[in-house]
């Protein structure tokens, strides 16, 4: 285990033309720590993780990744360095069957033999519990299934960071129990760092380690769950855009 | 002679360019709003140019330009329809090389029947000759005349936009198709409405030219692609984008072929296209995302 | 490596095989008719397959791919007219340089060409090749618009023909396996990934841009190496050599066919060559309109070509037919 943070974010702004998304937000991930990241819409976090992957450049700030920069990086390179993540609105290659979506994160992650990647991909397709699914086209499944596979299409690259992205959007309230103690085993078993993305409260407070809290772009609170839950500054985030 | 020179290519280059942009104006409208590519616009256009030739040509004095203007309105509109319930409607949703495939198709058809009935022969039709004679400038008096008309004819679109209700629709569905429709706008009507407009354009723009510069079945392809690079130009859905992405070609066409050489305008056009295509692929007035 | 060698039994590559080892015999068995026809044949499979690599592996719409043709029939043309006297050696073999500048000249406009999309990038690489034929038009040293005779430098090898033939069987065949080795590798998921999502593709850690000009290049290569072998097939090379009619007939075989399938140019090929030299025949101008047609049917009815649509249909046949 390395000793300092597995990902850092250090000031990191970034501007779209008159509007500010994120403003100087930092913050530090450690490893096989579970990270939620929360806030009311607009608050900037899917930009944050935009910003991560390499999506866009940070006008002010840093992003780390073991210590090494990243946020001057291509996606692609990025990706590289280990970190995945899924989106919002599921994009699975709808032309492509299970299978051949999970080989293109494997084979693009850590393995290059087509056959050591196809092992590992029936391996995590039943962990995920997609297994019998494998060649059916990825368009095709319900959205369940495409959640699951979003995470597990992350997963077959064995990547050292996980970004989920609202990967609890839509589900039934069982689907995302199952969901949320899939996220606590890819923690546990498979030894992920995690940061998640949620609007699901309930849940995101069980599986978190600690929470994040974004408003109008900016950090505002920092720890565990329950000192979030007790926090004025958020609770006033929350009641004020509802109110 | 320097000034004179430059003068005279910058009328050439406005007189040809607004009629130009009255090409690009149907095709603009129909590639913002549905995101469609029309390969066979530069076929339509020629429709309209050969409209009005038959019918200079007909036997007992044959019909003048500008009725066929009038009669080239309901006839783009038609051909603009059936195109789009015949085939166009089965397509809108898939991928662009599918839309594109389509009317590269439909391009290779139509050029073709085109080929057949009128022979490769280069056209014109012969209506208000003579020029203007202004100093040492000359200005044809047919190109006057279809500047005339194509400021007439981008007016009434204007209006019509800025005004009527379809108008309106119309630039609803292009600035955002979900909300127009949760406006209870019948999506696939406007769009119908529009491709029968920009096809109807295309064919006043074709009288227009016929009137202006000759033509053939082998021209229907640089009209397209002038029409396309105004489009890039302009912005996409920017009728006024259209009209100065017009001048704009007309202008570097001209300037080109004045000081540079005639044989090398399409190249100069293609720079100019691939320029914006990497530095503002938004063109002038178009919305620019990220 | 292993994998390419297992693949050898597989349908589709045995299939092929088999096409170019009964394509190698006909100049033995069949009649100079038959061979010209098959010259053509091939030069359009192997166009077809060039362009399969661009449209149906990385998704862009290269409606100007008819350019690398050209250039390669020019490059060809030009290195023996350079030479002057006789050359020495036998000219097929320059064709390989007619298939690297093609590949030069994609590297070169493909960086900033390929990171325009769809409808833009058709029209794009339609100008390149416009501009391109306007500059072979003017460039009087190798014909200008009237074309380049090669007659007098080849003297000291009457026999085209043979050849051509040979040159066309191997490159059809390594065209074939190219397309084939690299739909099934690796890097045909990758290409896959980018054609269904280029962006969610770059974040999962492919390298798009390198992907991308890799097969324009590769593509532009092969198109070359058909130019270079057409145009001293011909004895003349010019300005019609970069005629967009051949880029249109490319598009209806691989939509015959079916794009980014390895059978498609072989299937497509064959059908629209028998086809077009039927109707030629009987309707000599009309044969574009039914061109045309065919066109607007596949797209409207069979946007998988003949080998996609077989595919969908049985999910068995998905794996005989590639």
């Amino acid at each position: 285990m390395s000793a300092g943070p597995l990902l850092e974010l250090d000031g990191v702004t970034r501007r779209f033309g008159g509007l500010t998304a994120v403003q100087g937000v930092s913050f530090q991930v450690v490893e096989r720590e579970i990270v939620g990241l929360i806030g009311p819409n607009g608050a900037g976090k899917t930009t944050l993780f935009n910003v991560i992957t390499g999506v866009y450049r940070p006008q002010e700030g840093q992003v780390r990744v073991r210590g090494e920069r990243i946020d001057r990086l291509s996606p692609h390179r990025i990706a590289g360095k280990g970190v995945r993540r899924t989106y919002q609105v599921v994009r699975p290659f709808g032309d492509m069957t299970v299978l051949e979506n999970l080989m293109v994160g494997a084979l693009f992650g850590e393995d290059r033999d087509v056959d050591a990647a196809e092992r590992r991909v029936r391996e995590i397709a039943a962990f995920m519990g997609l297994k019998g699914r494998e060649e059916d086209l990825a368009r095709n499944l319900n959205l369940g299934e495409k959640k699951r596979l979003e995470i597990a299409r992350a997963l077959v690259a064995n990547p050292s960071l996980l970004l989920l992205d609202e990967a609890l959007a839509g589900l039934t309230p069982r689907e995302i129990d199952a969901a949320v103690g899939l996220i606590g085993r890819i923690r546990s078993e498979l030894g992920k760092t995690i940061v998640i993305v949620e609007h699901v409260m309930r849940a995101i407070m069980a599986i978190s380690d600690r929470i994040v809290v974004l408003h109008h772009g900016e950090k505002i609170a920092d720890g565990t769950p329950q000192a979030i839950r007790a926090d004025r500054a958020v609770i006033e985030a929350y009641l004020g855009e509802s109110a | 002679m320097e000034l004179t020179l430059i003068t005279q290519a910058v009328i050439n280059g406005v007189l040809i360019g607004s009629v130009y942009g009255l090409a690009a104006l149907g095709l603009t409208l129909v590639w913002g709003i549905m995101d469609i590519v029309n390969i066979a616009h530069g076929e339509f256009i020629l429709l309209g140019a050969y409209l009005t030739f038959v019918l200079y040509n007909l036997p007992g004095g044959g019909v003048s330009p500008l009725l066929a203007l009038l009669i080239a309105i309901p006839a783009g509109a038609l051909v603009g329809q059936l195109v789009f319930t015949g085939l166009l409607r089965r397509v809108l949703g898939r991928s662009g090389l599918t839309t594109l495939l389509l009317t590269f198709g439909i391009s290779i058809c139509l050029n073709n029947i085109l080929l057949n009935v009128f022979s490769p022969d280069v056209r014109t039709v012969r209506w208000a000759g003579g020029s203007l004679l202004l100093g040492p400038l000359v200005v044809p008096i047919s190109r006057l005349i279809a500047l005339g008309l194509v400021l007439v004819m981008s007016g009434v679109l204007f209006a019509f936009l800025q005004r009527s209700y379809t108008g309106k629709s119309i630039r609803a569905v292009m600035q955002d198709r979900e909300a127009a429709a949760s406006l209870g706008i019948n999506i696939r009507g406007v769009l119908g409405i529009a491709f029968v407009i920009g096809t109807a354009l295309a064919f006043v723009a074709g009288v227009l030219l016929s009137i202006v510069i000759p033509f053939a079945p082998a021209t229907a392809l640089p009209y397209s692609i002038t029409s396309f690079v105004i489009c890039v130009v302009g912005g996409l859905g920017r009728p006024l984008g259209a009209l100065l992405g017009g001048l704009i070609v007309g202008l570097v066409e001209n300037f080109t072929g004045t000081f540079i050489s005639q044989a090398y305008t399409p190249a100069a056009v293609s720079v100019l296209l691939i320029t914006f295509l990497l530095l503002r692929p938004a063109g002038l007035f178009g919305w620019t995302t990220r | 490596m292993k994998r390419l060698l297992q693949a050898w039994r597989r349908p589709t590559p045995l299939a092929a095989s088999l096409v170019c080892l009964a394509l190698a015999i006909v100049p033995a068995v069949a009649d100079s008719e038959w061979v010209t026809f098959c010259i053509t044949l091939m030069n359009l499979m192997v166009l077809a397959y060039s362009l399969n690599m661009v449209v149906g592996l990385i998704g862009y719409l290269d409606f100007g791919h008819v350019v690398f043709w050209g250039l390669g029939a020019y490059v060809a043309g030009g290195l023996v007219k350079a030479q002057g006297g006789p050359i020495g050696f036998h000219p097929f073999f320059l064709v390989p340089f007619s298939g690297l500048v093609a590949a030069a000249f994609a590297l070169a406009i493909g960086f900033p060409a390929l990171r325009i999309r769809g409808a833009y990038f058709a029209i794009a690489t339609y100008s390149i090749n416009a501009g391109v034929q306007t500059v072979f038009f003017n460039w009087n040293a190798l014909g200008g618009s009237e074309g380049l005779p090669l007659n007098r430098y080849l003297l000291e090898y009457p026999d085209k023909v043979t050849p051509t033939y040979y040159v066309l069987v191997i490159s059809l065949f390594l065209a074939f396996w190219t397309f084939y080795g690299i739909l099934k590798g690796r890097a045909g998921y990758g290409l896959r990934a980018i054609l269904n999502d280029e962006d969610v593709a770059q974040t999962m850690g492919v390298n798009t841009t390198a992907y991308k000009i890799a097969m324009y290049a590769l593509g532009a290569f092969f198109a070359g190496i058909a130019g270079g072998t057409w145009g001293l097939f011909q004895n003349f090379v010019d300005p019609e050599n970069f005629r967009i009619s051949v880029s249109v007939d490319l598009f209806v075989i691989m939509m015959l066919g079916g794009v980014g399938t390895a059978l498609g140019p072989l299937v497509g090929g064959a059908i629209f060559y028998f086809v077009r030299d039927l109707l030629m025949i009987r309707f000599p101008h009309l044969h574009l309109v039914f061109f045309g047609t065919v066109l607007v049917i596949v797209v409207l009815g069979l946007p998988g070509g003949l080998v996609g649509t077989l595919r969908e249909w049985r999910p068995r046949w998905r794996r005989v037919l590639e």
